[in-house]
């Protein structure tokens, strides 16, 4: 695992010339990583910030050397910024951009597969790992090292499940946002599959949703795992036929429901959680130890009155 | 966007491909003369039309009168009156031939049924499947192995796999997701003509095709949609309307699901589903908010939830976005707002001061999707029992 973020990881930041890359290169920093160049066509010799600038990937990364990548290009250049990246031989990809065709997605994840390119997203956050180094836009202050892995469909649902958990005072060693687009650049399985050979961690839990049949591929993967995995799959009280927000997030068939891949996922031995607070009931169960100290400000509970 | 027949079957026959001839579009008050037997088929952007009586068999004298029969029963199921129609194919098989993405293998995917002309959701095990790799063209002979393991023989061996190869361009080039032909009919001559076609596009590639605006499709997209639904769309944002008794405000999609799921888990119904585009500014988030206080004003609604998870945002920005939307429309029924933030987003207002706000407004603030649910819970039953209490009095 530790090849794909190393702590301090060093990170290229493409396309992030505007006051949100900016504020995303910042963030990255003060949780542990460290953007070492920016790409911005044109732009070579610059430097901004103490940040030197670069025409094209290649070029940043024959300077830095650098972990990973995280593109900001909008979704009509995102694609070809995937496969920039993977020319350039970065081993760790984020692609956060929203509406990137999937015909795109199509062409540029296998290319980036084939050359050994682990791509996050397209739809992403990132992946962080907690208190060691950011890819991408995880709020560390949700967060409290532990031994648990989260991987998640939906950003906000993976920040808010690491909110919850560290509110009740179980620690996290990985948040990963697979991405929310129809297609992602590593299935569900294959990050699971990597979490659980992952030494820092003792058990994973994975947030899915509704639509797709990613969850299918994982079921022989969670069959033979020694560790512990837990499993919430979102929409359950979804509307037949609407597509929730994400690309992804459309019930096809009656097998991309919630409730068909959790009854799948629960046969192959997941432990299956309708409610975040229901992932912290089976942590609980399982003896995972807990922090002692709350974080700063603990959550309300109940009424407030 | 959910393409309807006509102008899937334009796309097949400007590929190259064999559909029925004849073809007339007929809407409301327009005449109709053909020569020949016809089928006459309601355009609209979903399935199962035949079973609702929405395509009919006429003889050449009789199809005036059957379009129009079709154009008055979609007039009267509220629909756009428009229906296609074409000469009959005299057909010795139907079968089932489809394109679309593995989300998972990251490939085409070419799906085969002997027998067409049915709903392939009812008999899965009866459809075969063929991956193909996205990044180069196919062949027909390729397939040929593909489809006479299916059954095909004869001279159709060669025509299906013909039809078949052409579609992986068709697919690309129009950023399809989904490409169906159900039936695809076999002549006593064996040739193929696709005698329907369900086609999805890419809404993300619109983009690159600004053409698409102009299709008779996009004229149908917001066909089954909600007032509110129409209103959203248009607006840029996601709104699905929903039977329930909390009408939600919220962002992010896994968020949103989240929440429907907990209310509906603590025995209350969501009334909507929302969710902002990343990079939506303020003006969108207005858009949201009053689209859904004004879901909320209807009676079926009994209270309001807000729930945002701030990483990057700031949350007096956001603590100001709601002040503002619900002073300008005061709603008229409970209110709770909740907030997951920590961190830089409290620089500028902490979580203490976001509750003090909203407590002077007489509203509940909370920090947690649990306690968001608890205080609803509990704002309904203060109301219900204040309600109760003025009965009494009243009696």
């Amino acid at each position: 695992m530790s090849i794909l973020l190393p702590p301090g990881a060093r990170i290229i930041a493409v396309s992030a010339t505007g006051p949100y890359g900016r504020a995303q290169i910042a963030f990255m920093n003060r949780h542990g990583s460290s953007v070492v160049a920016v790409v911005a066509p044109g732009r070579t010799g610059l430097t901004e910030d103490g940040l030197p600038y670069y025409d094209t990937v290649a070029e940043a990364m024959d300077a830095t050397g650098a972990d990973a990548a995280a593109i900001y290009t909008p979704a009509g250049g995102c694609a070809d910024a995937i496969v920039e990246c993977a020319d350039a031989r970065v081993p760790l990809v984020l692609a956060a951009a929203e509406r990137v065709p999937v015909q795109d997605s199509l062409h540029a994840l296998p290319y980036a597969r084939e050359r050994g390119t682990w791509v996050i997203g397209p739809n992403s956050v990132g992946m962080f790992r907690v208190g060691h180094a950011l890819l991408g836009s995880f709020p560390g202050e949700f967060t409290l090292p532990g031994r648990t892995a989260v991987l998640g469909r939906s950003g906000t649902l993976t920040m808010t499940v690491a909110r919850i958990l560290s509110q009740h005072g179980f620690g996290q060693s990985w948040l990963c946002h697979i991405g929310g687009d129809l297609l992602a650049g590593r299935n569900p399985h294959e990050w699971l599959e990597m979490l659980l050979a992952d030494e820092d961690t003792d058990q994973v839990i994975y947030c899915g949703e509704l639509g797709g049949s990613k969850e299918y591929a994982m079921l022989d993967i969670v069959a033979a795992a020694r560790k512990p995995v837990l499993a919430m799959i979102a929409g359950c009280h979804a509307p037949t036929g609407k597509r929730m927000g994400h690309a992804g997030a459309l019930a096809n068939a009656r097998r991309e429901t919630s409730a068909a891949k959790a009854t799948a996922l629960a046969e192959a031995g997941a432990r299956i959680a309708t409610t975040p607070y229901g992932l912290v009931a089976y942590l609980g169960e399982l003896d995972v130890p807990r922090h002692a100290a709350q974080p700063a400000r603990p959550a309300r509970s109940g009424s407030t009155r | 966007m959910n393409l309807l027949e006509v102008d899937g079957k334009r796309l097949l026959r400007n590929a190259g491909l064999s559909v029925p001839g004849g073809q007339h579009l007929v809407r409301e008050g327009e005449t109709l003369a053909v020569d020949r037997p016809v089928v006459v088929k309601a355009q609209l952007p979903a399935g199962g039309r035949g079973k609702v009586g929405l395509v009919r068999l006429a003889e050449a004298g009789e199809a005036a009168g059957a379009a129009a029969a079709v154009l008055a029963s979609l007039k009267q199921q509220g629909r756009q009156p428009l229906v296609l129609v074409e000469e009959q194919v005299a057909f010795a098989a139907e079968h089932y031939l489809a394109l679309t993405l593995d989300d998972v293998g990251q490939q085409l995917l070419l799906m085969f049924a002997l027998k067409g002309g049915v709903d392939v959701e009812d008999a899965p095990d009866a459809v075969r499947k063929l991956r193909l790799d996205p990044s180069r063209p196919v062949h027909p002979h390729e397939l040929i192995s593909f489809f006479r393991e299916a059954g095909v023989s004869g001279k159709a061996l060669g025509s299906i796999a013909r039809f078949a190869a052409a579609l992986p361009r068709l697919f690309r080039e129009n950023d399809a997701t989904l490409i169906e032909i159900n039936p695809l009919a076999v002549t006593a001559a064996g040739q193929v003509v696709a005698l329907d076609c369900k086609m999805s596009l890419d809404e993300y590639a619109s983009p690159r095709h600004r053409d698409w605006q102009s299709w008779l499709s996009a004229g149908f997209a917001e066909a089954g949609l909600s007032e509110l639904e129409v209103r959203a769309r248009r607006s840029g944002f996601t709104f699905i309307e929903m039977e329930g008794d909390v009408a939600i405000i919220s962002g992010g999609a896994g968020l949103g699901m989240m929440l429907v799921d907990l209310f509906a888990e603590s025995g209350h119904r969501a009334a909507n589903f929302c969710d902002l585009l990343g990079g939506s500014g303020e003006r969108e988030f207005r858009e949201m908010v009053d689209l859904v206080l004004e879901r909320a004003a209807k009676p079926d609604v009994k209270a309001i939830a807000v729930y945002f998870t701030l990483s990057a945002t700031s949350l007096k920005a956001a603590v100001m976005s709601v002040v503002n939307a619900i002073r300008s429309r005061p709603p008229a029924k409970p209110l709770v707002v909740g907030f997951g933030a920590a961190g830089p987003a409290e620089n500028e207002m902490t979580m203490a001061q976001a509750i003090e706000t909203f407590a002077a407004l007489g509203h509940v603030c909370v920090a947690d999707p649990a306690a968001l649910v608890a205080a609803v819970d509990e704002a309904l039953k203060n109301r219900a029992g204040a309600e109760r209490l003025a009965v009494d009095k009243g009696g």
